[in-house]
């Protein structure tokens, strides 16, 4: 068993399990994250940094 | 990782846009920054690969690009803006009747920010350890810590947040 195994053992608490679990439910968001990788493709098939992100008015 | 670059970078994004994005929010409790600094952190990433330079692990890469724009944009805020004087503002501490109730009713984003309460540097260890499901050779990569140090960092973090959110509300002479 190796080191990250044994920490994992500390973590019995199922408030802090549900703690964690919430945390990880927070996401970009399909839309956004489709719109990050069209940008990122862009980019690279100009070879030019991105545009910038359109934010909300 | 192998393959040409783009192919590269777009799987990286596919694989860890969601995780470094949720580093932004847990770091700057701002979502439209944490989108801001993923875009960038992409950007970045595809100067460095493009000119040929390899990369070792892509995961801890990126985090270590995000993690440094992270620290200037700490330094462009002012010192008000601190995730605990929004935290104190907007109310965070559970009831002592009602934890778990309030608990169970809190959301990701407010999970995120509970977390972000320990004092550093714990709060990150655990962070990146249980919610960003982290290796502690990762960790050790992109903080530039030892493992050793990660470790304590990390067991101390979990203690620092039972103490915070859990035992000290249920204790009915605090």
């Amino acid at each position: 068993m190796n080191r990250d195994d044994n920490d994992k053992l500390d973590l019995n608490d199922n408030r802090i399990k549900s703690l964690f679990q919430k945390a990880r439910s927070v996401t970009l968001g399909s839309e956004a994250k489709a719109g990050g990788l069209k940008r990122l493709r862009e980019m690279m098939a100009k070879g030019t940094p991105a545009e910038p992100r359109k934010k909300l008015p | 990782m192998s393959g040409d670059p783009a192919q590269q970078l777009e799987r990286a994004y596919e694989e860890h846009a969601d995780g470094l994005f949720r580093y932004g929010v847990f770091k700057l409790s701002d979502r439209e920054q944490a989108e801001d600094l993923l875009q960038e952190t992409f950007v970045r990433a595809w100067k460095y690969v493009s000119s040929n330079e390899a990369v070792g692990n892509f995961k801890a890469f990126l985090y270590k690009i995000m993690s440094n724009l992270i620290i200037d944009e700490y330094r462009k805020r002012k010192p008000i803006d601190s995730l605990d004087a929004m935290g104190d503002a907007d109310g965070f501490d559970p009831p002592f009747d009602d934890t778990e109730r309030w608990f169970d009713a809190i959301d990701g984003e407010r999970a995120v920010a509970l977390i972000a309460r320990v004092p550093p540097p714990y709060s990150e260890a655990v962070f990146m350890r249980y919610v960003q499901e982290l290796t502690l050779r990762e960790i050790s990569e992109i903080t530039g810590e030892r493992e050793n140090t990660v470790a304590v960092h990390i067991h101390r973090g979990l203690d620092r947040l039972r103490t915070l959110y859990f035992e000290k509300h249920h204790d009915p002479h605090p």
